[in-house]
């Protein structure tokens, strides 16, 4: 095969609900989990342990309840079966996200003090858009959920003209929708801009700086 | 550009001809420290410079490293080498005497940022802060925005060093919030870069001073050389001289909107256990010492003449550990090599800068086998307008003072450029200008 061959990231899926992927044991480093609960909640930790009956993660768990963002930190128990996947981001991309994330091209953002749901777009559900509301500001702290269970977590966010958000400084776990092997099955890459199709999304929620001191 | 292969007769003329107008080689004979200066060192200054980086490599903790030699004998020139070599890791910056003796701390920091830089300034905040908890990453992704979390750790860590806490404490907020926030980031590099603030900015970073206070600036000083990791140098040239200067300086500020009732008595007991004698703090060499004791990584280099060397040596001697001042670099002349070395380089870079052709430019100093070669190759033409004799000869004469020597160079091809002297009989007259 000519051109650069695909990177094997398998190593870095801890679980992995399509393929009945589980590493047993405790990792340590930047891991995102999604799960199946009804609020599609993401769990941001540095800690986690695996074993067959029961998950044990410590973190941030994100995610919504009806029209509102939900967000609270603390250990989580969780049995394997509600997990869809969870995975351990590259360091690198950490890295160059961190840095990024100081650049002091942009002073003037806003930080939301308590977390918000700025979009939200379930089958079923009430549709959430306040993207009118926060035109022409940047937002800090956005993170998203697409319809392939794919994430983005971004440092600013920027809605455009045609009501599209866009992602700065974000890095993006792919996750294949289509049925494919387990090591093209997740993606990460650290996207210096990123502008998203709206129709992709299921939610769009700013965390709020309370959570970070 | 014709080839150096073709250094004829037409060659020759166009060199002489953008000799005549343009700024000429050896039109610095001085070294400054206000001048930069990138001409690479010749060969016998190298030992010194390799000498100087194993000591600095070995050595931990404040040092003052005394470099003497002769006037004219390039003292100035090696410190603009150990400011441009790559095998000294330290950030190297040159400082100057202060206006007066009240703004010592305020000028030896401004001078020091002013070439330290915002990037890497950036860098330094970075580093400080992740040494006190801001580099920790909660829930694995994000950066704690706790400033006063932050603060208050470095400041457990840091006070017993300090009496005036209060502005050790606006010094770590200022350098936190740097790293940190990012809507107060142009005030906070402002501060840091010691440029003066109004009360509405110093209340928006949450402090009551900026770095003309005297504590503020002594703290912040000390702040930077102990905790850049890269380490720092300060290049102090003429030091016999500014010992001298420093005793005719106002003892009083320069700024009208000093608070004199309260930094008149400040600034001589900031570190915490300083009992250095009031008489010492008036002398530069007390001044100086009192920085090699209480900060931690404080490394200066001090340039001397040879006559004023041996007693500012002696009362350091006798008042710091042995361990805390090297020997001596004492400067040797120049050799016939680097004479000769200095004059193909000048003649290179005139090259290179105007873009003529002269057999110098195949000149390199790294390679010995290299002038040989040239040598061969060119024969006379490669000194040329000058000889090998006429280097010799002015090497002879002045041996090896590289001022006296560079400033022959200059009077014998401004006599050619001013045509006091023909290019044909510079060989038979050139002894006129030397």
């Amino acid at each position: 095969m000519l051109g650069p061959q695909p990177r094997d990231l398998s190593e870095n899926i801890l679980f992995e609900s399509k393929y009945d992927i589980l590493r047993e044991g405790t990792y340590k480093g930047s891991i995102l989990t999604n799960l199946k609960d009804n609020g599609h909640s993401i769990i941001f930790s540095d800690n986690i342990e695996l074993d067959k009956d029961r998950i044990l993660i410590k973190g941030l768990k994100v995610g919504i309840n009806g029209d509102a963002a939900t967000s609270f930190d603390g250990k989580f128990t969780i049995p394997p079966k509600d997990i869809l996947y969870s995975v351990k981001i590259d360091d690198q991309i950490v890295k160059t996200f961190e840095q990024e994330r100081f650049n002091a091209s942009f002073p003037f953002m806003i930080s939301l003090l308590n977390t918000h749901l700025l979009f939200k777009n379930i089958a079923g559900e009430r549709i959430i858009n306040h993207f009118n509301f926060v035109k022409g500001e940047i937002l800090n702290h956005p993170i998203a959920l697409l319809y392939n269970n794919s994430m983005i977590v971004g440092d600013r966010l920027v809605i455009d003209n045609l009501e599209h958000p866009i992602f700065y400084d974000a890095f993006l776990v792919s996750r294949k929708a289509y049925d494919t092997s387990i090591q093209e099955l997740v993606e990460f890459s650290y996207e210096p801009i990123r502008r998203l199709n709206v129709k992709y999304i299921k939610y769009i929620i700013v965390l709020g700086v309370e959570m970070f001191k | 550009m014709t080839s150096i292969h073709e250094f004829d007769a037409d060659a020759k003329k166009k060199f002489m001809d953008i000799l005549s107008v343009q700024l000429p080689p050896f039109d610095r004979f001085v070294s400054k420290s206000e001048l930069v200066e990138w001409e690479i060192g010749v060969e016998s200054r190298k030992e010194y410079l390799n000498k100087l980086s194993k000591d600095l490599k070995q050595h931990q903790g404040s040092l003052l490293v005394p470099v003497i030699g002769d006037v004219g004998s390039g003292k100035t020139h090696f410190l603009w080498q150990i400011k441009n070599s790559f095998n000294i890791e330290q950030f190297a910056s040159f400082i100057d005497l202060p206006r007066s003796k009240g703004k010592f701390d305020y000028n030896i920091y401004s001078d020091l940022i002013e070439e330290f830089g915002a990037d890497r300034l950036r860098d330094f905040t970075q580093e400080f802060g992740e040494k006190f908890g801001a580099g920790e990453r909660l829930y694995g992704f994000f950066r704690t925005q706790n400033i006063t979390k932050v603060t208050l750790n470095a400041y457990e860590q840091l006070n017993k060093s300090f009496t005036n806490t209060s502005a050790l404490q606006q010094c770590i907020m200022v350098l936190i919030q740097h790293f940190i926030k990012r809507d107060t980031y142009d005030i906070t590099e402002r501060w840091l870069l010691g440029q003066q603030l109004d009360l509405d900015e110093l209340f928006m970073i949450s402090v009551n001073n900026d770095l003309s206070t005297n504590d503020i600036s002594k703290i912040m000083l000390k702040l930077l050389i102990d905790h850049y990791k890269q380490g720092i140098i300060l290049l102090f040239d003429d030091f016999d001289e500014a010992i001298q200067e420093y005793k005719t300086l106002s003892n009083y500020f320069d700024d009208e909107d000093v608070n004199w009732a309260k930094d008149l008595g400040s600034g001589k007991d900031e570190y915490k256990g300083s009992q250095a004698k009031t008489e010492e703090f008036d002398t530069l060499e007390g001044i100086i010492l009192d920085k090699l004791k209480r900060i931690d990584n404080f490394k200066l280099v001090v340039v001397m003449d040879n006559q004023n060397a041996d007693p500012i040596l002696n009362w350091f001697r006798e008042r710091i550990d042995s361990g805390k001042i090297l020997d001596p670099i004492v400067l040797k002349p120049f050799t016939l090599r680097d004479t000769i070395s200095i004059y193909l380089i000048r003649m290179k870079n005139f090259c290179q800068k105007y873009n003529v052709t002269h057999p110098s430019i195949e000149f390199e100093i790294k390679d010995r086998s290299n002038f040989e070669e040239l040598k061969y190759k060119y024969g006379a033409d490669l000194f040329y307008p000058l000889s090998y004799e006429i280097i010799e000869d002015v090497y002879m004469k002045y041996k090896g003072n590289v001022r006296k020597i560079v400033r022959t160079f200059k009077k014998i091809i401004d006599s050619i450029i001013f045509e006091e002297l023909k290019i044909d009989e510079i060989n038979t007259r050139y002894q006129l200008f030397i």
